[in-house]
């Protein structure tokens, strides 16, 4: 039977999210997680542990690799239905992830961070349009809206690697 | 549609692991707040909340290791929160949860329509009358309607069988409908005494 | 749950072919039916009363009106490629409302449907090949796409009618908001994939991605913008972030900005303060004072009013071009030299070597009373004076 409490508890699940992490709090953790690496760092410096080390880390990427792949090719249901969104993330994700390396290796930390959290924002709009998409109601507008999404990172990672890399040629001429 | 959250993630967390700060920094900025709450839902005060949410994180990070990258990484976070935090419960002696089996077969399924429709539920007020529930209850209301937990998964979380899980939540429902309109007469009256 | 009326329910249905020939099917002929419903309530209401909308694929009108009521007329329209197809999608849409004389509350609420089949002729298909295609050459192309991918499933018309003084709290995806009338309440918007449109606000709390919006007059607004192109004619205070956002203020009293990657047009500002990154300013007069922060971009001022007190601009990698040059006025630059244009008479002036910044140097200099101070410091940038 339909328990009424429930949908209603989960129509409002957000309005409950009402406080803030108070912003003292990541000081604490990051200062813990530094006494534990502390404590922790001369166990890494054995050889032996290091090689174990790298073969576990070897075969354990290996079989997350495998599992990604066969999550990719069982791909859920939603691009399944849309080809062309499945087109476009196909298109747009290896270029993506290229810029994204390429930024990395001359951007600062400080400017990689901001675009994270740009990249996050698209992200979140991404999903609500993929919830919405849902509705069946107005869906070609939707997926276009999708595919603009994978655009709109694709512009925003160029744009700023656009103004690197000017801002590096201008200090080499120079 | 989860490949591009896993995108991202992927990127910050393959970093978390390598204890880059600012990816863990990151990650912690996107959960943080969703975690906090649900702190504070199941703890009550705001000192608890943030000493469990720290010690959680540091968990997280510290056995990021073992996280599966099959499963939602804000799932997979937020069952160590939730055990944390019933840990904490449990050591403080505040969560007690008496096997109510014996009593289950009187105990009706929410009949929903008429025990929920004539109030006007309100968050705050539920959030308000939540508090005043006994501890036991709250936690299983809470892990089942806000949390998005199953019964079966609440009975595994918390030790319990899952009958025992339905059973203390059909009381704690019904309790909370009890608390909520004592709550609104309160209110009522009060209104009446201003005018 | 929700119990509203339905006036009229199947109002009009039609259909066409391309060629014009109606009835006539053809195998490839496009063939739509639109269905629709209504409802509409209208209810004494106090003059500050709260509406909330959670709407979808709606367009709504708000009127604010000098009357202690509130009118709602609503019209859910669904299209489909048969009868049985609209009524289906019709079927599932609900507008779910509820009133008293001190709130209006309204709701879309969409029933799920079980996975529905794909058609393989789906035109879009086709287009976006085309679309990718398109990106390999071009990879940020802004062009329209067919007329077909603009069509709607659901269309949701509200009209609304409210006292002038109501408190309006609106969200809306896919659709579009216009108020008209002087409004006197607050209004809280957030629109996504959704235009704004207002002619007079006294205090707004806006967030809008992926629309266009247009205010005429913004008395007092904090609003957040996102991938969308906004127009305000005329503000007092803003306090703005954006991001990804076209920009166009005709006057402003004072603007404090958080900004990144815009293309905003300012043409008269009071006092302007804020930060940006990647994003391109430029401000046509300035009239009081100005601290910005900047980090690559652009930042061009036209022109300083005899009012304006300070130009304080801290720079990083940003073309900063400064014309007009006052007189009256305090200098204080950081540059790099070879970075720096301005009229001969500067690049003459003293330079002393900038502490701790390699390759940069510091200009201070007094053109006649100093009545306003003008400091940017520019670390890897080019500025232009002129």
């Amino acid at each position: 039977m339909e328990d009424k409490l429930k949908t209603w508890a989960q129509q409002h699940r957000k309005e409950m999210d009402v406080f803030q992490a108070p912003e003292f709090l990541w000081e604490r953790i990051a200062a813990q997680l530094d006494r534990q690496e502390k404590t922790r760092q001369y166990w890494w410096k054995n050889a032996y542990v290091r090689i174990a080390a790298s073969i576990v880390l070897i075969l354990v990427s290996a079989t997350f690799l495998v599992l990604y792949q066969r999550q990719l090719t069982s791909e859920n249901t939603l691009q399944a239905a849309y080809p062309e969104l499945k087109q476009a993330e196909a298109y747009f994700k290896p270029i993506i992830a290229a810029k994204m390396r390429r930024i990395e290796q001359i951007g600062d930390k400080d400017l990689l961070n901001l675009l994270l959290e740009d990249l996050a924002l698209l992200e979140k709009d991404y999903q609500t349009l993929a919830k919405d998409l849902q509705d069946h109601a107005d869906n070609r507008q939707i997926i276009q809206a999708m595919i603009a999404n994978y655009r709109s990172r694709l512009q925003l990672l160029e744009r700023i690697l656009n103004q690197l890399e000017q801002k590096q040629q201008d200090n080499v001429e120079l | 549609m989860e490949t591009i959250t896993a995108e991202l993630h992927r990127y910050l967390l393959e970093r978390c692991i390598e204890n880059d700060r600012r990816a863990q920094f990151q990650i912690y900025k996107l959960y943080a707040d969703a975690m906090y709450n649900v702190c504070r839902r199941m703890l009550k005060t705001e000192e608890d909340a943030q000493d469990i949410l720290q010690e959680a994180f540091v968990d997280a990070f510290t056995k990021l290791k073992t996280f599966r990258f099959d499963a939602p990484f804000g799932s997979w976070l937020k069952r160590i929160v939730v055990n944390r935090c019933i840990n904490f419960l449990k050591k403080r002696k505040l969560l007690v949860i008496h096997a109510e089996e014996g009593k289950l077969a009187h105990i009706p399924q929410p009949n929903s329509q008429e025990d929920f429709q004539e109030i006007d539920w309100e968050i705050d007020l539920v959030r308000k009358c939540m508090e005043k529930l006994p501890e036991g209850a709250r936690v299983v209301l809470n892990l089942y309607l806000f949390e998005g937990y199953d019964h079966a998964e609440i009975a595994d979380i918390l030790g319990i069988t899952e009958s025992t899980s339905k059973a203390q939540y059909s009381k704690a429902r019904k309790k909370l409908r009890q608390i909520v309109e004592e709550e609104k007469q309160k209110q009522q009256a009060a209104l009446w005494k201003i005018n | 749950m929700w119990n509203y009326k339905i006036l009229t329910g199947c109002l009009l249905w039609w259909c066409w072919t391309s060629k014009g020939n109606a009835f006539h099917r053809q195998a490839t002929d496009p063939q739509e039916v639109r269905v629709s419903k209504k409802i509409a309530f209208d209810f004494k209401a106090s003059p500050e009363i709260h509406i909330y909308l959670a709407l979808k694929y709606a367009h709504i009108a708000v009127m604010g009106w000098a009357k202690d009521s509130v009118k709602v007329e609503a019209e859910i329209i669904a299209t489909g490629m048969a009868l049985t197809e609209a009524n289906r999608i019709l079927e599932r849409v609900t507008l779910g409302y509820d009133y008293t004389p001190q709130k209006l509350h309204m709701q879309l609420e969409i029933a799920s449907q079980q996975q529905i089949a794909k058609k393989n002729d789906n035109p879009l298909g086709n287009i976006m090949n085309g679309l990718v295609q398109s990106l390999i050459s071009n990879p940020a192309p802004t062009h329209s796409t067919s007329a077909d991918i603009d069509q709607h499933n659901l269309k949701i018309l509200i009209h609304i009618r409210l006292p002038q003084g109501a408190i309006q709290q609106i969200e809306n995806r896919y659709g579009s908001l216009e108020l008209n009338g002087n409004f006197t309440g607050k209004l809280t918007a957030h629109l996504f994939y959704g235009n704004l449109k207002a002619e007079k606000l006294p205090y707004g709390q806006l967030e809008v991605s992926y629309g266009e919006a247009h205010f005429k007059h913004l008395s007092k607004a904090t609003a957040n913008f996102r991938q969308s192109s906004i127009k305000i004619e005329r503000a007092g205070e803003l306090n703005l972030q954006s991001s990804s956002t076209t920009l166009e203020i005709d006057s402003i009293a004072s603007l404090w900005l958080d900004s990144r990657n815009d293309v905003a047009t300012i043409k008269r500002a009071g006092k302007l303060n804020g930060k940006m990154q990647f994003s391109n300013l430029d401000v046509g007069q300035l009239g009081l004072e100005s601290n910005l922060e900047t980090h690559f971009g652009n930042l061009t001022v036209q022109k300083l009013l005899p009012s304006c007190t300070t130009l304080d601009v801290m720079a990083r990698a940003t073309n900063v071009k400064l014309e007009h040059l006052p007189s009256d006025t305090h200098y204080d630059i950081v540059v790099k030299p070879e970075k720096w244009q301005a009229p001969e008479r500067l690049l003459r002036l003293e330079r002393q070597p900038f502490e701790g910044l390699k390759g940069h140097v510091r200009l201070v200099w007094n053109e006649g009373n100093a009545k306003r101070k003008i400091a940017i410091e520019n670390r890897e940038g080019i500025l232009i004076m002129k």
